[in-house]
């Protein structure tokens, strides 16, 4: 938009809705429609048709005969159409339907005496300077409730008769139909001293006005024709539905000149306000639904504006964008963590827009030239802002055209900052700066330490990318957004992105004390790792190797989630002067929400160390596990017959135990039964955890480390699963007294009330199958129960906090309003803390 | 029965600023009064305090992340 000096800046003091009256529809007309027909033989709009030219300009190269402009600038304008009867118009049913009963049915007058019309008008004005429009309308629909159950009108005292709504559109009283014509001459009577008690006015919104005696008809600009490739030409489905509605009334109007018998004026005075409905709302209950010849439902004006794809929701709120491509994405380990493989057909498809310098003149000179291979540029825009194609036939001419100042729109290259972002977009890392590169294939590659702030995984996830087309954006991009700079998250000061699974089992079994690599495999590490460096020594032990990943300035200490579970010296982490010099790098140093080792690197290095580390850390734990090899096997779950017959020990006695208390006091135990089963877990559990092989068993040596995992899936599996629970509470449901066929009526010990003995390995019988599965089933309706729910709530807070930011100052605000003095108080960014707390 | 409701310890401490106070803070923060939060001549710490419309209160909260955070209210009618 151009910026004119002569342009007024107002406040908005307020929106006024209302209802047009006939005379503004017919002032703000530009023709009086009076033709059905569409076009004449020759293909031009009729005078007096729903295409004239009067209503506006579809076709390039045509002037409207309105405002004289073309397409570009002619807003359209509206119609009318004289009806030849009055019509309802379906979205004030519910409001004629409430005056109708709320005013008297000789006089008009609302059914309140005069004396508590006073007193309301009082009230009113107080309620409304009080709580303003919405008390307003609160106390009017007060009144009108009020008004519809009087009897006898304060004013003529004639009795009242109600009159009664048959849906959609038929008021009948007196056991008699009013059609909109006796409606119409009814609503007319309301005086305008009553209306403001009604909450209408009677300057924007006449009662009467709610029924149609002139209809606007909606200029052709928001209905345009489409050209199909036959060159013809098919109408909007809004023009569908109005040939219908001036059809109609051309027939009723043509009967009622002729004297045709009532019945049939009838008839067609009730299609002419089906028309008309189904032009508002092709939808309302009971109301059949219009459609076209196929089947398919007309899109009339209602459609438009409601609903997801309507045009608050679907327009105003979410509008799509150019510059953008989206794909599935797969996993790459080999590519760098702040890259994002872009496929070649993306690549060359979305440009971004390049200024000539100097400089790179040559360079985007040899892309002009390129033409359709890669990398090429499509578009140049010169100075005075006019885009030329780049084309065989032009290339010559722009290549002696381009000189500095012009911009030349060209592919996506190694290196560019793109955003990228997985929907659903929770949080600020869901959008991030990444660098291009292009890479075969179709799928979006990203490296699999990055899914977790995405929410990403490869089971057909797409994600989507947007080019930046200006330099404020890129810079943006490539420092605050970027994925380097955003390794700590912002919630909880700890690191999202990082090591998982085979990644901490690789890194952890290079850490153990015991890893020795001979000097070929060492070279054939770095090499893959990317680490130029000279050996000397003929054996390395694999903590010597890790260290070459450290910055030489380095020192650091920690637990390791091993040294959490064993207490074993040799895993707790000492890095000294970028040497491991003991410890094991797991879970607890460098895993996603987790790592230690990530969180002191960022805060102490930066976000370009840290992502180097990263990958390659994660190259390094990969050849490591290729060279090492890690397999689990079923052994892994063996536990030693001492333990398993603990366990069935401790089912034993808890089995006794309830038996005795049913015995002893029959009723009212069930509490105690119930907190028995959850101590008989915790039982089962930690004999478990101590009866694990700690001696080469993978799964142990996933679990400690963190990779995967943990004693709460290896009790089950191994142990014992133990009481299966629905709504918190032993399974009872199903049988009169019992759950299942197979079991004694009122039998509250352990097996009969769903405790599953068997394990996972051995498996379980058919019973304890059963019940298992109802417990795992209220698990997965919760999960699709609270899904919604919260995806709700957090809407809901989104839509209340996006406008928030962190001022210069520290202070929070929303536009200059101030919510917080100083951000969380402490003024703290929490992603350079030492998770949430100052660290000096 | 009169209740000194300041006398609690869930209620924060309030300060009425004197108008050269009230001005540095503005000041300091570059804003207007209807930039600030708001609390209202109805809410019982005003009226315990005599405070007018337009006056600035200082509020010192207990703050789990800073042990005390200073927040400003403008009092509004």
């Amino acid at each position: 938009m151009r910026l004119d000096s002569n342009f007024v800046f107002n406040k908005i003091y307020g929106i006024e809705f209302g209802v047009l009256s006939p005379r503004m529809i017919e002032k703000m007309s530009s023709v009086a429609i009076t033709s059905s027909e569409l076009y004449d033989i020759d293909g031009f709009p009729v005078d007096g048709g729903l295409a004239d030219m009067r209503l506006g300009i579809t076709d390039p190269g045509l002037v409207c005969r309105t405002c004289g402009n073309t397409i570009k600038d002619c807003p359209g304008h509206f119609g009318h159409l004289e009806l030849a009867r009055p019509v309802f118009n379906i979205k004030m049913i519910p409001k004629i339907y409430d005056l109708l009963n709320a005013t008297c049915d000789a006089c008009g007058r609302i059914l309140i005496p005069e004396a508590v019309l006073k007193k309301a008008t009082i009230t009113m004005d107080a309620i409304e300077a009080r709580e303003g429009d919405l008390g307003k309308k609160r106390y009017v629909r007060k009144l009108i409730k009020h008004a519809k159950s009087i009897n006898t009108c304060p004013f003529c005292h004639s009795k009242q008769h109600k009159v009664k709504l048959e849906k959609p559109y038929t008021f009948m009283y007196n056991g008699q139909k009013l059609n909109a014509s006796d409606v119409r001459e009814r609503l007319e009577r309301i005086s305008d001293a009553d209306l403001q008690f009604l909450g209408m006015s009677q300057e924007y919104s006449r009662p009467e006005w709610m029924i149609f005696t002139v209809l606007p008809i909606p200029p052709v600009t928001i209905r345009p024709p489409i050209t199909l490739e036959s060159g013809q030409k098919s109408e909007d489905d809004l023009t569908h539905k109005l040939t219908d509605i001036v059809r109609t009334n051309q027939r009723l109007a043509e009967n009622i000149k002729s004297g045709a018998p009532e019945v049939i004026i009838e008839e067609l005075w009730d299609l002419l306000q089906y028309h008309i409905t189904t032009f508002i709302s092709n939808g309302t209950a009971q109301v059949p639904i219009a459609r076209h010849k196929s089947g398919k439902k007309l899109k009339t004006l209602e459609d438009r504006i409601k609903g997801k794809e309507g045009r608050f929701r679907g327009s105003t709120l979410g509008k799509r964008a150019n510059y953008s491509a989206r794909s599935t994405i797969s996993p790459d380990s080999m590519i760098r963590l702040d890259e994002v493989g872009v496929p070649m057909q993306i690549a060359k498809e979305v440009t971004y827009p390049e200024r000539v310098t100097e400089m790179n003149i040559d360079r985007l000179k040899s892309l002009i030239k390129n033409l359709d291979g890669y990398p090429n540029a499509s578009y140049i825009v010169t100075p005075d802002g006019i885009r030329r194609k780049i084309t065989e036939s032009t290339v010559q001419n722009i290549l002696d055209e381009l000189k500095p100042g012009y911009i030349v729109e060209r592919s996506m290259l190694n290196g560019d900052i793109i955003l990228f972002n997985r929907q659903p977009s929770l949080h600020r890392l869901s959008i991030m700066g990444h660098s291009v590169r292009v890479l075969d294939g179709k799928t979006f590659r990203i490296n699999p330490a990055s899914t977790l702030p995405y929410g990403a995984d490869f089971d057909g996830d797409e994600m989507n990318i947007h080019v930046l087309q200006t330099e404020e954006a890129l810079a943006e991009a490539a420092l605050i957004m970027n994925i380097k700079n955003n390794i700590v998250s912002p919630r909880h000061g700890l690191p999202v992105i990082g090591a998982a699974q085979d990644y901490i089992s690789g890194s952890a079994i290079l850490t153990r004390k015991e890893t020795k690599i001979d000097k070929s495999t060492a070279e054939d590490f770095l090499t893959f790792v990317g680490i130029d460096a000279k050996l000397s020594k003929s054996t390395y032990t694999g903590r010597e190797i890790f260290s070459m990943l450290l910055p030489k300035d380095l020192n650091f200490e920690s637990e390791s989630s091993v040294y959490k579970f064993s207490n074993d010296e040799d895993s707790y982490v000492v890095i000294k002067n970028g040497k491991l010099e003991r410890g094991i790098i797991d879970s607890a140093t460098i895993g996603k929400e987790n790592g230690s080792l990530l969180q002191y690197l960022f805060v102490q290095y930066g976000g370009e160390t840290t992502a180097k580390f990263i990958d390659q850390l994660s190259r390094l734990a990969l050849i490591t596990l290729l060279k090492f090899g890690i397999s689990a096997n079923i052994a892994n779950f063996d536990l030693p017959e001492k333990t398993m017959s603990e366990i069935y020990s401790i089912f034993e006695e808890a089995n006794e135990e309830v038996n005795k208390m049913l015995k002893d006091y029959n009723k009212d135990v069930e509490q105690n039964i119930l907190s028995l089963t959850n101590k008989v877990r915790g039982k089962i559990r930690n004999a478990t955890r101590a009866g694990i092989n700690k001696k080469a068993n993978e799964i142990d040596d996933m679990m400690i480390t963190g990779a995967k995992g943990s004693i709460m899936n290896f009790f089950p599996t191994a142990g014992m699963i133990g009481q299966q629970l629905l709504r918190d509470t032993r399974m009872s449901n199903g049988y009169d007294g019992r759950l299942t066929a197979h079991f004694k009526k009122n039998d509250m010990g352990l097996i009969p009330r769903g405790f599953v003995v068997s394990n996972y390995r051995d498996g379980l019988n058919p019973i304890e199958f059963f019940l298992h599965a109802g417990s795992s089933r209220e698990g997965l309706m919760d999960n699709v129960i609270r899904t919604p729910v919260s995806g709700y709530m957090n809407r809901r807070l989104s839509s209340a906090l996006q406008d928030l930011k962190v001022a210069d100052d520290l202070s929070v605000r929303e536009g200059n309003k101030i919510i917080q003095f100083m951000y969380g108080e402490d003024g703290l960014d929490v992603s350079l803390s030492d998770k949430g707390e100052l660290n000096i | 029965m009169d209740i000194d409701i300041f006398n609690n310890r869930l209620s924060p401490k309030y300060k009425i600023l004197d108008p050269n106070e009230a001005d540095k803070i503005l000041l300091r923060f570059k804003c207007s009064r209807s930039n600030l939060p708001k609390i209202k001549t109805t809410d019982p710490a005003v009226i315990a305090l005599k405070a007018n419309e337009g006056d600035i209160l200082e509020i010192t909260r207990a703050s789990k992340s800073a042990g005390e955070a200073i927040y400003y209210r403008v009092v509004i009618r």
